[in-house]
C-alpha cells in the first residue's frame, strides 16, 4: 500500500515550500506532490543510480570502496596534517550538521566559508553597513501591494515564489490576490517573470547602481533631467518612483542581478538606501532572494557560533571575519589552503576555472550523495544520508523563519546524516591531535 | 575569410533546466544540454549567420568556450548573451572578487564567433575533469 507522507519541506531553495506530499511505496518515492520542476527533481534525485552509496578513498588514481571507519580516519588525516585547510560547503544541508563543522573548524583552524560568498555574500556585506527593513514572506502574502523582482528571475530559481508568497496568492488584508497587487520586474533581459509584470524596466548590464540612484533621486525631488538612465526611459522611471512611493505596503526582492553585478556590495547599498528612504513615505521592506534551502541557515548557525555570517578564519584560535581574504573563492586564487573539505557543494563547477583547478592540487575530501564534477576529484568520498529526504533537520527560510525539514524514506544502507559523519570525523581528528601531542 | 566576430556582454544565472539537471545529473549528459548551452537575440544570430543548435565559440581575456547556440525567449537582449551557471560559463567569468569574495559572474565582455571547426562540441562534465585534473601541478599529473 502507498503511504503519503503531508506537509513535507521541500529542500531545494529558499522558499522551502511546507506543503509538499510525497508517496512512498517500499521506501521509494513514487509520486511528488504540489512542489515544482526543481523541488520534484531534488526529491526523485536520491533514487537515481549515479548515488554514492559507500565511503570512498583514492587508491593509486582510482576510486576504492573503503569502510567508515577507514574513509573517517584518512579524511582526518588529511585534515590534521595540513596547515591551512578551508572547509566549504554547507548551503544544502541541515543546521545541526553546520554547527558540528563549524566546531570542526575551530578545532583544526581552518578557514570555514559557505556558498553565500558567490551568491549573496555582497548583499551580507552591504546588510552590515546600512541594516535592512524587512518581514517575513507571510507579512508580504497577507499585506503587499507592490511587489518588485530585482535582477531575480523566481520563475527559474524560485519557481513557487510568486503564486505561494507574493503574487498569486490571497492574504488577510488582499483578498483579491493578484488583482490587488503590482508587479515591477528589473532586469537586463525579459525574463519570464518579467513577461508576468505589470512594469518591466530592462536594465543595461551593470547599470544597476545608476537606476536605483536615479529612482532615490525622482523619490526626493519628482523629476529628472536625463531622458533615459541605464536604458530606462524618463517617464517610466517617474512612474515606478510614483508607484513606489504611493503604495500602501511595498516588497522589493532582488537576486544575483545585484550581487554578481560591477558595484556587488554598492548596488545593494543602493537597494537598501532606497527602501530607506520609501519609509519615509509609506511601508517598504526589502528581502534578498536566497537561493540553497538552507544558506540562510548556515550564515544563522555561524553568528550566533562565531559572530561572523560567513568568511571565517580561525587560524589564530578565534574567529575573524573578512570578505575577499577568507572567502573560499580568494583563498583559492591565492593558492592558499594546503587541504580542502566540501560538505554538500560542487566548487568545481560553480567557481570560476582559476579557483577551482587548486582544487586538483590539494588534498580533497567531499561529502556528497553524487556523483559531481568536485567528487570526481577527490580523495576521500563519504555518502550521506539526504536531509529533507532521508533524515530530519532545521533549515531556515529565506525571511530566517526555521522549519523542520522531514524525513521521508530510509536512507540506503550505512548512509548516516552529514552530522553524524561530522560529528565522527571531528572525534577522530580530536583523538589524532591529542596523540600527535 | 576571417571568422566574422561579435562582441557581447555575458551574463550567467539559472535556468529552470540547470536547476532540474544538477539533481542527480552532474556527469550526465542532460547537464550539457542544459548548461552547455548559449542564449543568443535572435537579430545577434543573424549577423553572425547562426542557426539553432549551431556549436559556437564564447572567449573573454579569462578563457573560452564552445557552447550550443539557443534563441533565446527573453529576447531583445541585443549584443548581450544568457549563458547558464555551471563549469562552461566559469571557464570565461572574471574570476577577480574585487575582495569582496564574489567574483563577476555578470557582465563580463567578450566575443562570439562560429566555430572554426564544426566537429567542435561542448565539453562533457568528464572532459572538464580531465581539464581540471591537467592543471599545473596537479596531484594527477
Amino acid at each position: 500500500m502507498p503511504k503519503i507522507v503531508t506537509d513535507v519541506v521541500c529542500p531545494f531553495c529558499g522558499c522551502l515550500c511546507d506543503d509538499i506530499e510525497i508517496v512512498v511505496e517500499d521506501n521509494r518515492i513514487v509520486e511528488v506532490r504540489n512542489a515544482c520542476s526543481l523541488g520534484t527533481a531534488k526529491f526523485m534525485s536520491v533514487q537515481k543510480e549515479d548515488r554514492i552509496k559507500k565511503p570512498m578513498i583514492r587508491k593509486d588514481g582510482e576510486f576504492v570502496e573503503a569502510s567508515l571507519k577507514d574513509a573517517i580516519k584518512k579524511a582526518a588525516e588529511i585534515l590534521v596534517n595540513a596547515d591551512r585547510p578551508l572547509l566549504y560547503g554547507w548551503s544544502s544541508t541541515e543546521c545541526e550538521a553546520h554547527r558540528i563543522g563549524i566546531m570542526l573548524a575551530e578545532e583544526l583552524g581552518a578557514v570555514i566559508d559557505n556558498t553565500a560568498s558567490v551568491c549573496h555574500g555582497p548583499s551580507i556585506i552591504a546588510i552590515q553597513e546600512i541594516g535592512m527593513s524587512s518581514c517575513t514572506l507571510g507579512q508580504v502574502k497577507n499585506r503587499a501591494d507592490l511587489i518588485i523582482y530585482w535582477g531575480s528571475n523566481p520563475s527559474s530559481a524560485h519557481p513557487r515564489h510568486l503564486s505561494r508568497y507574493t503574487m498569486f496568492c490571497r492574504g488577510f488584508f488582499r483578498d483579491k490576490g493578484a488583482k490587488e497587487r503590482t508587479l515591477v520586474v528589473v532586469d537586463v533581459r525579459k525574463t519570464d517573470t518579467a513577461k508576468l509584470a505589470d512594469y518591466f524596466l530592462q536594465v543595461k548590464p551593470g547599470g544597476d547602481y545608476e537606476l536605483i540612484q536615479a529612482l532615490r533621486y525622482v523619490i526626493r525631488t519628482g523629476e529628472l533631467d536625463k531622458k533615459e538612465v541605464s536604458g530606462v526611459p524618463r517617464d517610466l522611471i517617474i512612474e515606478v518612483a510614483e508607484l513606489m512611493k504611493n503604495c500602501h505596503f511595498g516588497a522589493l526582492f532582488f537576486g544575483l542581478g545585484l550581487t554578481m553585478s560591477k558595484g556587488k556590495h554598492r548596488n545593494i547599498d543602493a537597494a537598501l538606501s532606497l527602501v530607506r528612504d520609501l519609509n519615509k513615505y509609506t511601508k517598504f521592506v526589502l528581502m534578498p532572494m536566497r537561493g540553497h534551502y538552507n544558506v540562510t541557515g548556515f550564515n544563522t548557525v555561524a553568528t550566533w557560533m562565531t559572530g561572523y555570517p560567513f568568511s571565517i578564519d580561525f587560524s589564530r584560535g578565534y574567529p575573524r571575519y573578512n570578505p575577499g581574504e577568507y572567502t573560499a573563492v580568494d583563498v583559492l586564487l591565492r593558492e592558499e589552503c594546503d587541504a580542502a573539505l566540501v560538505v554538500a557543494s560542487d566548487p568545481v563547477s560553480h567557481f570560476p576555472r582559476k579557483a577551482a583547478e587548486h582544487l586538483a592540487r590539494i588534498p580533497l575530501i567531499v561529502i556528497d550523495p553524487h556523483w559531481t564534477p568536485t567528487a570526481m576529484l577527490a580523495d576521500v568520498i563519504l555518502p550521506p544520508a539526504v536531509a529533507g529526504i532521508e533524515t530530519e533537520g532545521t533549515a531556515y527560510r529565506m525571511d530566517h523563519v526555521p522549519l523542520m525539514l522531514k524525513k521521508v524514506i530510509e536512507p540506503p544502507e550505512g548512509c548516516i546524516p552529514d552530522r553524524e559523519l561530522l560529528k565522527m570525523l571531528l572525534e577522530e581528528v580530536r583523538e589524532l591531535k591529542k596523540k600527535g601531542a | 575569410m576571417s571568422t566574422r566576430q561579435l562582441k557581447v556582454v555575458i551574463v550567467t544565472g539559472r535556468s529552470i533546466e540547470q536547476g532540474v539537471a544538477i539533481e542527480g545529473g552532474k556527469m550526465e549528459i542532460e547537464y550539457v544540454r542544459a548548461c552547455g548551452v548559449c542564449y543568443m537575440d535572435p537579430s545577434d544570430m543573424e549577423k553572425l549567420d547562426i542557426l539553432e543548435g549551431d556549436p559556437v565559440l564564447l572567449k573573454t581575456e579569462h578563457g573560452e568556450v564552445v557552447l550550443t547556440a539557443l534563441r533565446s525567449e527573453a529576447a531583445p537582449h541585443e549584443g548581450v548573451v544568457f549563458v547558464p551557471m555551471g563549469p562552461w560559463a566559469n571557464k570565461i567569468i572574471d574570476p577577480d572578487t574585487t575582495s569582496t569574495g564574489m567574483p563577476s559572474f555578470k557582465g563580463v565582455e567578450g566575443v562570439i564567433q562560429k566555430v572554426e571547426k564544426v566537429e567542435q562540441r561542448p565539453p562533457t562534465p568528464r572532459d572538464i575533469v580531465e581539464e581540471v585534473k591537467k592543471t599545473e601541478g596537479s596531484k594527477y599529473a
